[in-house]
């Protein structure tokens, strides 16, 4: 039987699938199965742990993959099976697990260090976060409740959550649940070599802060988006496709709130800018034309290569909401956000093959391709944009190479206060990579 | 509500508007009527922003980004008059008693019937100035609202107002939201003019 692929598997078929691997990893079938994608973006379910060239998709990019694909499907049966429950539970169990010994090459990043973009970082239990996210946070929580203001953002897996309280005048705070919170800091301390980013910091659900804000958050998807939800279905004749799927986006986001608030917490700024996927075409399409945007994207995909961080613009898939556009006419600049640090022994030759291909000018059209919508002038406009592009993925692997001359470099960069026992960086990867890089240019 | 807290929110819905990315659309319509601001405008860029992602259309995107400009002008205007309502170029015989009076209710009755008649016209303008169809219903709409529940408390506040410009007002407003009802642009924006016109003589 063919592999489904993940462009078009049915929810049916990937929510047997995810029965099939929570069975096994419940030890009610022979040995644990483990979810594989090829370069086709086909779907295999196997025994090895190592399966050479195919990229293994672990509970923390299944979970949200499985609320995409459940998103689409309108059969309520169907989406109870889809085992988003038992998989996080697992994952839960998973993440509780003694971390192991570290190897003598890992660079450990420690606590209350100074992150001097951020200012003083303040040392509370069970988080780290700066003064003043902290204040602009709790003041916002302890200000008249009436007033607190929680949205979410329109779009998105999982979403970001905005807090804000008029009457305190203070800057919003953007608020993500995620289960790795130091691969988002970590992968947030290197892209802010390159750009301005959010500058993430991390909290926990369970101490007192980020309990205030997950009881929040729930507030939000109990009352008004719930209501928001009855009416709009209660009204819904069946007909108007917009409005089908708002509300299969607003059944998703309060089905999948309860999972979702149970995960850790990262804390930004606000950045007032607008996603890719949401600036107005005509101005995506001169954005399109300005080569000095077009060279921050090549910095961009050549750093995310490099740190494996592929919800962004990989080579097959496009994630257009996660960078932004901040500021007007020629003074536009690119903003990352929601990034990973995926680096590690499994990722390492994907990210050398990687970077190879991209510094020969493989790939990119690809990545180009995806970025473009119909109305942007096709093939024509990729064959203007790639020289910029490309020229952006040398600069940053030039400074990539600057900046990780010694194994040093390593501390200097990851600066990341937050959750000590789980930031770490290996520094023997990071010196592979960037040798590999400097055979390359 | 507290006048500094308004003034507050305006500064804030200033801010928003400047970007008014898709996020801040539900952002904007959370805390819009604390600002006591009534235009429908807000509701009606949102849906024009949210068009023109999918569509490269270089009227409607100037469309969008000349009348965003216009409401974050008009509320500037409107934190300048509730900073000092002397200073305002708007002329109508609410600001007129608002002005001559000690009493902080009557104050604050005259500043909201003042502050709504211009919202009301400033959205209609928009709206026939830059011949939104879509926007038509929605503001024939807010006038019908207004002309049946606000209008006659407004006009109760002011004792001394002569019948007949009562009745001007009442005669301009039902052929605003006519003129609005049938997409007559040239008729509504006239309208709009002969009432702040009518406004300004009382007021004199």
């Amino acid at each position: 039987m063919e592999a489904p692929n993940l462009r078009n598997v049915t929810p049916e078929a990937w929510g047997d699938m995810m029965g099939r691997l929570i069975d096994s990893r419940k030890g009610e079938s022979q040995g644990h199965l483990y979810v594989y994608i090829d370069a086709k973006q086909q779907v295999r379910l196997l025994e090895a742990q190592d399966s050479g060239n195919l990229t293994q998709l672990g509970l923390e990019k299944l979970i949200p993959l499985t609320m995409q694909i459940m998103m689409q499907c309108s059969d309520q049966n169907v989406r109870m099976r889809s085992h988003i429950e038992e998989m996080t539970a697992l994952l839960m169990q998973h993440q509780v697990k003694p971390e192991p010994k570290m190897a003598p090459k890992v660079v450990r990043v420690e606590q209350q260090v100074l992150a001097p973009a951020v200012g003083a970082m303040q040392a509370v239990p069970h988080y780290a976060i700066s003064a003043e996210r902290l204040d602009t946070l709790e003041s916002c929580l302890a200000a008249n409740p009436k007033q607190l203001m929680v949205t979410r953002s329109h779009d998105g897996r999982d979403g970001a959550f905005f807090f804000s309280h008029p009457d305190l005048m203070m800057p919003r705070t953007v608020v993500k649940f995620c289960f790795d919170t130091h691969k988002h800091l970590l992968a947030d301390q290197l892209i802010a070599k390159f750009f301005d980013t959010p500058r993430y910091e991390s909290l926990t659900s369970h101490a007192t802060l980020g309990e205030k804000v997950r009881q929040n958050v729930s507030r939000l998807v109990q009352t008004p988006m719930q209501s928001r939800l009855t009416a709009m279905q209660e009204g819904f004749d069946g007909k108007d496709h917009q409005q089908r799927l708002e509300i299969a986006n607003l059944d998703r986001i309060t089905s999948g709130l309860g999972q979702l608030v149970k995960q850790e917490i990262v804390a930004a700024r606000y950045i007032k800018g607008t996603a890719f996927k949401d600036l107005m075409a005509f101005d995506r399409a001169s954005l399109l034309s300005s080569p000095k945007f077009l060279q921050s994207l090549g910095q961009m995909i050549a750093v995310d290569t490099f740190m494996h961080n592929t919800d962004r613009i990989a080579e097959y898939q496009c994630n257009k909401g996660n960078f932004m556009i901040q500021g007007q006419g020629d003074a536009r600049v690119l903003v990352p956000i929601d990034h990973d640090f995926a680096m590690s022994k499994e990722t390492l030759p994907m990210i050398k093959e990687g970077l190879t291909r991209l510094l020969q000018g493989d790939g990119l059209e690809n990545r180009l391709r995806l970025l473009l919508t119909s109305e942007d002038n096709g093939e024509k406009k990729i064959q203007e944009m790639v020289p910029q592009v490309r020229q952006g993925v040398e600069d940053a692997c030039k400074k990539l190479i600057e900046l990780f001359a010694t194994d040093d470099d390593c501390k200097k960069v990851f600066t990341v206060p937050a959750r000590a026992d789980h930031a770490n960086v290996d520094a023997g990867l990071i010196r592979e990579v960037v040798q590999h890089l400097r055979g390359l240019l | 509500m507290i006048r500094s807290d308004v003034i507050n929110y305006l500064s804030q819905l200033q801010d928003d508007l400047a970007t008014f990315n898709p996020d801040q659309i539900e952002m904007v319509q959370q805390y819009l009527h604390k600002t006591d601001l009534k235009t429908a405008l807000v509701g009606i860029l949102g849906n024009m922003r949210m068009d023109l992602i999918q569509r490269s259309d270089e009227t409607l995107t100037r469309t969008f980004t000349v009348m965003k400009d216009d409401l974050i002008a008009h509320i500037g205007t409107r934190i300048a008059r509730l900073q000092n309502p002397l200073t305002s170029e708007q002329s109508d015989p609410w600001i007129a008693v608002e002005v001559g009076t000690n009493d902080a209710a009557l104050q604050q009755r005259c500043c909201q019937a003042s502050t709504h008649i211009n919202d009301l016209l400033f959205s209609c303008d928009e709206v026939a100035r830059h011949r939104l169809e879509r926007g038509c219903p929605i503001e024939a709409a807010e006038v019908h609202a207004f002309r049946n529940d606000s209008l006659p408390r407004y006009l109760k506040i002011i004792t001394t107002l002569p019948q007949r410009t009562q009745q001007a007002l009442e005669v301009g407003f039902t052929s605003l939201e006519e003129s609005l009802r049938g997409g007559d642009y040239a008729k509504a924006l006239q309208t709009t003019s002969e009432i702040r016109s009518t406004l300004g003589n009382i007021s004199k």
